[in-house]
């Protein structure tokens, strides 16, 4: 499927937010009893680990390829940046633009590109 | 309605605004980097709109933009964002049974309109024993999603202006989230266990050339062990209190 067609987009759009809008407001309507024990449990585990399955290789494959060198990779000192920062803020948005402006001041430094 | 210019009225509206004020000082700014980065990869700025409108998910709409022009495909997109957006299916379990007195097209739009932060103040008022108010809920997420909303077209119309992203440190806007929405989650021991195993299947599998479903596999199969992980050794706490998280032994 061609991402830039526009037609395309749309379709992945609409379907997205199908994705988004149905865990939401299901549970509102058809989840008024206890669901099983099991899959409480399931789903409390599941922010933790989809965010980090999210952000590794982003900070693991930055140009695209394997670099886990610290020396080499921005995105993975900023990783480990915005985790102190976030840990020790406690604050959600003053987390996000700790790590951009991170990134922004070392790029800007010459740092790392 | 006419209510609607009572002093009931107007303090709900105040009640609600104050509530929203700090979720929208941050939302502006994120959903500035979502319009910047969705024009840029080539999408119009009526869709990057509608997106933020239809969709208001501050990591689903993220995770949309960077799959689907990476060339990932319509299923894995979907299916990313799907298990991304998992966490709100248990924050609309905790919020159901506080919702009842919204009917019909109300209790709809209070679902759509679930996000991260909205769940958080939402929740943290009804566990206080706060008594549903419709015009301050949805005065809250009103104007938390016209700062989403807001946000994106301001980033939309610049997105065509800016040429590089990169000294702006906005390519790591995705990143930086994702982290902020992390370490709050590693709460206990296996919650962190969860974040280490997700994180080294994804990495793992996208290593194997499974590129487009690390995601959604490492997130199943590290909630899974987890969940087996904490069944098997809490089986006396899972019997006597079914239904609660048992996060109480590690932190005891």
């Amino acid at each position: 499927m061609n991402p830039t067609s526009l037609g395309n987009m749309m379709i992945c759009i609409g379907v997205c937010c199908l994705a988004t809008v149905l865990p939401r407001i299901l549970p509102l309507y058809a989840f008024s009893r206890e669901l099983p024990t099991f899959v409480k449990t399931w789903l409390n585990y599941i922010p933790a680990a989809v965010m980090a399955a999210l952000v590794a290789p982003d900070l693991l494959f930055y140009g695209g390829s394997f670099n886990p060198d610290p020396l080499d990779n921005i995105f993975l000192v900023a990783g480990v940046a915005s985790m102190i920062f976030a840990i020790v803020s406690k604050n959600f948005f003053a987390t996000i633009v700790f790590a951009m402006a991170f990134v922004a001041g070392m790029r800007y430094f010459g740092l790392y590109v | 309605m006419d209510a609607t210019n009572s002093p009931a009225t107007i303090k709900a509206v105040r009640v609600g605004f104050g509530r929203a004020l700090p979720i929208m000082l941050g939302y502006a700014p994120v959903a500035f980097a979502f319009g910047v980065l969705a024009t840029q990869s080539g999408m119009p700025i009526w869709l990057a709109t509608a997106t933020s409108i239809l969709m208001f998910a501050g990591s689903g709409q993220f995770i949309t933009i960077s799959l689907w022009f990476a060339g990932a495909g319509l299923v894995s997109t979907a299916l990313a964002v799907f298990v991304t957006n998992l966490r709100y299916f248990l924050m609309a379990v905790a919020l159901a049974p506080h919702v009842r007195p919204l009917k019909g097209l109300a209790r709809l739009i209070f679902g759509w309109q679930i996000t991260d932060e909205l769940f958080a103040v939402h929740i943290t008022a009804f566990q206080q024993g706060w008594e549903l108010n419709k015009t301050a809920i949805f005065t809250a997420t009103s104007c938390a999603q016209l700062a989403w909303v807001g946000g994106t077209v301001v980033g939309a119309l610049c997105g065509s202006m800016v040429s590089d992203v990169r000294p702006l440190g906005l390519d790591y806007a995705l990143c930086g989230m994702f982290i902020a929405l992390l370490i709050p989650q590693c709460t206990d021991r296996l919650h962190i266990i969860a974040a280490i195993l997700a994180s080294f299947f994804s990495v793992t599998l996208r290593l194997a050339g499974l590129g487009q479903w690390n995601v959604v596999l490492g997130t199943i199969l590290a909630a899974t062990i987890c969940t087996l992980l904490e069944t098997r050794f809490s089986p006396m706490e899972n019997k006597a209190f079914a239904g609660t998280s048992s996060s109480g032994e590690e932190q005891a």
